[in-house]
């Protein structure tokens, strides 16, 4: 008995260390038909409308066309659309391109771009993203203008967002359900899905952008979602795109020879909020201690092994109006403030921060130390997200790290945290401030750059001097791929184009 | 006179068993060596102060030394915030116990009672508490203890309720197959003759006699709660940060297992020795309290 | 025979609506609004009230419950709060998943356990007695998640054979994560089995058996194993409900593509119907398990099968 099962063993291992496990790739650098991408997490839907995970972003734009697009740096470029002009302070014209067409045969109207746009404005999720869009006045199958309810510079940035995906009108009259059956002008055609597991895409043979059609017949998007395995994924070959690279396996990306390692950051704020109606939160010179006190370095450094952007206001670098507003690291500075302010640690009475993560943790725990430094005990409390924007959202909260994530137009970060009407949603800080919501609501409409940009630093200056918000950085982005493919990057919104990766 | 006759020889009784008792397992290897990790596990607990300073060491962050291999200046190296690692394992150990003593002490308590009340009383009740019992068995202890956590917050009131209650229908079970045993005995009958309350009948004739399983259950359940209280740390719920519990030094230590395998390997080291020592110590007890054994 | 498992199916109804309205009423304690999670950052206060509406979110507790109930019954799910897809799309999509985790699971435990329970008792206080008694110490003492890194880190990262993860690679993907599931059954189970082998083999028939001069593997296969199985059933049945709950853990470490992962996300998202559909299933698997277990035990145990002859 016991003979054989040792007989069984020695094989069993032998067979194992033989064949091993083989990634289903050919050699090094050959590529196959298939552009295996590999993700943190997985695609919740179809409906542009009906997503707020980054996963679904990279499916949709895969599959659907917009009139603009973002390139590289966040700057906008025609999708669908040929040319564009700001007629007037209202409104704004459009020209489609010839022979676009859907994947079912159709064509790509100004019918379609109008039937599409009123929709979103009944989606739920998205309404607030073409709230200002009034109307569509159609021309002609190609030209058409848009019209707004109040001067909206940032239109263009909003209708670039996946959400403004075109859709065929016939469909939308049909209540055809976009979830399950997708059909867009985008450079692939959606195939199939294994929630859980995977993805599939195929080439969009009809793409009326030839010159960027894809490479790959198909497109794989898989869900790995523990780190390393991630990782490890890419360096044997199982994928040939990792899109959330661990901010730990930097080094072992970018030091290995047959991988490359595309870096930019999010644009984002990720910081320390106050909720300004609890004390000692609405002192100044509590709020500036703080914003001494914490080593941004540091909480960069736990949370993103160093990587990723430095803010020093509210405002990415990315977005008009980012502006430096002077707070170091300064533990003498920190102490002065809190004496200032008059502040006494009672014993046993700790400030809770809030987080929603394990990398706010870290951060959070850094936090801690920092204020510790200075005589404020705290302890770190993390939530699900869920909980988190519930508690936060209704003010239930001392401090918190909030992350907020979006197009890189000052509105739509200053508006949801910082607008009088956001109280109760996302103003977190719940400053009810008439003042800084006048010059939010003026500064929307001011179309002359000069002068918008003036204007949007003029309020983040003031949102800093009167230190409501701790900002500390924003994510790094880190895409793995494999040696060989060109192109491979994505954009500060998370944004990822994969028809144009050559090999 | 006669009552002092009973009192004496009971005491003396007591004494002699629990002298019996201790001999039957010191010849127990692998049970004394479990009671000895116990025990430095407790004193480590106690002293944990003395070994490492809380807040000097266990919590303090200090990014140059992050990421540090093992070495003579720290034993276990440093986490992934510069800490380090055996002082940190050394307050884990205050953790662990804490939560899993008081947890199943609750086990005990709810399962204990609703057991004995199922099994003394029998028929419609017995049949009652079982059922609701089962339910409780039908779902997955993790799930049940990961929607309390999320839904009460995670405070330590909440995650000693959420980790006790999964050893209720364990605690149950025993307390009624022992009771069911002794109920039908004649000096059971004989106080009931005397007239006394059923409330006295279970709390001085039965439980005592069921003492033997339920401190088995004890040792073995105080193990299961301290790798449960891992695990919900393990998946973000349980304990706060910067508290360095076990589970939660494991999960934060998952992305860096490539280049530092010891920050997986030392926490889970420590997990699984004291619950080693208390599963090898219950089978000790079991086999020594064991009357078919004498 | 069948009144036996008519009733038993039958009791499954009162524990379903336990664990659903136990499970239902927790996650109405929940702060945090589905409306607000779903509708994410970015969401005006209207927007959120009128999706409130839309999902029913404001009525009563009890009438949100009555109402999921009379829709299960009539084999709707619900929605998922998240993705908008039907729940039972969602459940079934990974459910096969987690059956193929348990089977490797158990497969892995019971090839392993009764074997080594068995040479454990017949040559008790061997060596090799020792030695499996020290693994299925170690197997119920071993957290299992850290059982999964071990591996990972030992196959995966060190060895470079096996999958870190996922299920893309068929049988190699399966084999760290089954051993991460089964350990702890595969423990338990050798325990029984040893004990129980020795207890039968103690017995008077056995040595009967002997003295008759029937050779030793006959008299362990043919006459001991039979009743000695008997414990090992029931402990497989009890370890297979308790697997279901372990795989939750194995599966995060695992990124196994299963229902124990969309439990956990789900009750993060307060995604309660996702969360009650994964349970409803877990229950109704859990009771068709110990029902099977129970028709297995009457026909291995003769006097239980006589009693129903």
């Amino acid at each position: 008995m016991k003979k054989i099962l040792s007989v069984l063993l020695i094989l069993i291992l032998s067979i194992t260390v033989l064949t091993g496990c083989g990634g289903d790739n050919g050699g090094e650098n050959s590529f196959g038909d298939t552009l295996r991408v590999g993700s943190i997490g997985d695609i919740s839907t179809m409906d542009p409308t009906n997503f707020s995970d980054l996963q679904t972003q990279l499916a949709i734009t895969a599959v659907y066309s917009r009139l603009v697009k973002f390139d590289k740096d966040l700057k906008v470029i025609p999708d669908a659309a040929e040319h564009w002009e700001n007629i007037s302070d209202l409104e704004w014209g459009f020209t489609l391109k010839e022979g676009i067409k859907f994947s079912d045969g159709t064509d790509l109207t100004a019918e379609d771009v109008k039937a599409s746009l009123m929709r979103a404005k009944t989606q739920t999720l998205v309404a607030h993203i073409v709230a200002y869009i009034e109307d569509v006045d159609i021309k002609d199958d190609l030209h058409f203008v848009i019209k707004t309810s109040k001067p909206f510079a940032a239109l263009l940035s909003n209708l670039a967002d996946p959400a403004c995906s075109i859709l065929p009108s016939e469909l939308i009259e049909s209540g055809n359900d976009f979830a399950k059956n997708p059909v867009g002008s985008g450079p692939y055609v959606f195939e199939s899905w294994t929630p859980s597991e995977k993805a599939v895409f195929v080439r969009n043979e009809n793409y009326f952008d030839t010159e960027n059609a894809s490479q790959f017949e198909k497109l794989e998007l898989r869900v790995i979602p523990e780190g390393s395995s991630r990782t490890i994924a890419l360096e044997t070959g199982e994928i040939d795109i990792n899109t959330s690279v661990l901010t730990s396996d930097y080094s072992r990306i970018k030091e290995n020879e047959k991988l490359g390692l595309y870096e930019t950051t999010a644009n984002q704020l990720y910081g320390l909020f106050f909720n300004e109606t609890k004390e000692p939160f609405n002192n100044l010179d509590f709020r500036k201690a703080i914003e001494y006190a914490v080593d941004k370095e540091a909480v960069i450094q736990a949370s993103q092994e160093g990587l990723g952007e430095r803010l020093t206001s509210i405002l990415p670098s990315a977005v008009v109006g980012s502006i430096d507003a002077g707070y170091t690291y300064d533990v003498e500075k920190a102490k002065e403030y809190l004496q200032k302010s008059g502040f006494k640690q009672e014993a046993g009475k700790k400030f809770v921060i809030r987080s929603m993560s394990d990398m706010n943790t870290k951060m959070a725990v850094v936090i801690q130390g920092n204020l510790k430094d200075i005589g404020i005990e705290t302890e770190v409390a993390q939530n699900t997200v869920a909980t988190h924007m519930e508690q936060c959202g209704q003010g239930q909260f001392e401090m918190a790290i909030m992350g907020w994530a979006t197009a890189p137009d000052p509105d739509r970060f200053l508006r949801p945290l910082f607008h009088k009407d956001s109280l109760g949603t996302n103003n977190f800080s719940q400053l009810k401030d008439d003042e800084i919501s006048k010059k939010i609501d003026d500064a929307v409409g001011i179309i002359d750059e000069t002068k918008r940009k003036a204007a949007y630093e003029e309020i983040n200056r003031e949102l800093m001097d009167e230190a409501h918000v701790v900002p500390i950085t924003g994510k790094a982005i880190l895409i793995g791929y494999r040696a060989g493919l060109k192109n491979v990057y994505q954009d500060g919104v998370f944004g990822m184009d994969f028809n144009t990766i050559r090999y | 006179m006669k009552r002092q006759a009973s009192e004496i020889s009971r005491k003396y009784k007591k004494k002699n068993q629990f002298v019996d008792v201790m001999v039957r397992i010191s010849k127990n290897k692998m049970a004394v060596l479990g009671l000895i990790i116990v025990i430095i596990m407790v004193l480590t607990a106690i002293f944990a102060d003395v070994i490492a300073d809380y807040d000097d060491v266990a919590i303090k962050q200090n990014m140059a030394i992050r990421l540090q291999k093992p070495s003579a200046e720290h034993w276990f190296g440093t986490d992934e915030m510069g800490r380090d690692i055996f002082a940190r394992i050394v307050h884990g150990t205050r953790i662990s116990l804490y939560v899993g003593a008081i947890s199943v002490g609750i086990s005990l308590l709810f399962g204990g009672f609703l057991g004995a009340v199922a099994g003394y009383y029998g028929g419609k009740i017995d049949n009652g508490i079982m059922r609701v019992l089962d339910v409780f068995l039908a779902i997955p202890a993790m799930l049940l203890a990961t929607a309390i956590v999320t839904a009460l917050g995670s405070s330590m009131i909440n995650l000693l309720l959420a980790v006790g209650i999964a050893s209720v229908p364990g605690f149950a079970r025993v307390t009624r197959a022992s009771v069911l045993t002794v109920r039908d005995q004649e000096f059971i009958e004989a106080a009931r003759a005397i007239g006394a309350k059923d409330s006295t009948i279970i709390l001085t004739h039965i439980l005592p006699n069921c003492l033997a399983p339920l401190i088995v259950q004890c040792t073995l359940r105080i193990g299961k709660a301290i790798v449960f209280t891992a695990s919900l740390s393990f998946i973000g719920l349980g304990i706060k940060q910067p508290t360095p519990e076990w589970g939660a030094m494991l999960s934060g230590s998952r992305e860096f297992i490539r280049d530092n395998p010891h920050m997986v390997l030392f926490p889970g080291l420590a997990i699984m020795l004291i619950v080693l020592a208390l599963n090898v110590l219950g089978d000790g007890l079991r086999d020594a309290l064991d009357p078919k054994l004498k | 025979m069948y009144r036996y498992i008519i009733k038993r199916i039958l009791a499954l109804i009162p524990i379903l609506l336990g664990v659903t309205f136990i499970v239902y009423a927790i996650m109405s304690f929940q702060p945090g609004d589905p409306a607000r999670t779903l509708l994410g950052t970015g969401a005006t206060e209207a927007s959120i009230q009128q999706l409130r509406q839309e999902m029913g979110l404001n009525d009563p507790f009890i009438v949100q419950y009555a109402r999921y109930i009379w829709n299960l019954l009539h084999g709707d799910m619900g929605i998922s709060y998240v993705t908008g897809n039907d729940v039972s799309f969602e459940v079934f999509s990974r459910f096969p998943n987690t059956v193929i985790l348990a089977i490797g699971a158990i497969v892995f435990a019971v090839a392993v356990s009764i074997p080594i329970g068995i040479i454990s008792a017949t040559k008790q206080y061997s060596a090799f007695d020792n030695i499996g008694m020290i693994i299925a110490l170690l197997g119920v003492s071993m957290p299992s998640f850290w059982l999964g890194l071990m591996l990972i880190l030992l196959f995966s990262v060190h060895l470079g054979i096996l999958p870190s993860g996922g299920m893309q690679n068929g049988f190699w993907s399966l084999i760290l994560p089954s051993i991460t599931l089964g350990a702890e059954s595969m423990a338990t189970i050798t325990r029984t089995t040893r004990s129980s082998m020795l207890e039968v083999i103690r017995q008077d028939y056995i040595r009967t058996a002997r003295a008759k001069g029937v050779p030793e593997r006959k008299v362990i296969i043919k006459h001991s194993l039979r009743n000695a199985l008997i414990p090992t059933v029931t402990v497989t049945g009890i370890e297979m409900g308790a697997l279901l709950g372990g795989a939750i853990l194995t599966e995060t470490v695992f990124s196994w593509p299963g229902m124990g992962r969309l439990l956990i996300d789900s009750i993060g998202n307060q995604n309660t119907p996702v969360v009650l559909g994964c349970l409803v299933i877990f229950a109704i698997c859990f009771c068709i398990v110990n029902l099977i277990v129970d028709i297995l035990y009457a026909y291995i145990d003769p006097r239980i099968k006589a009693q129903y002859k």
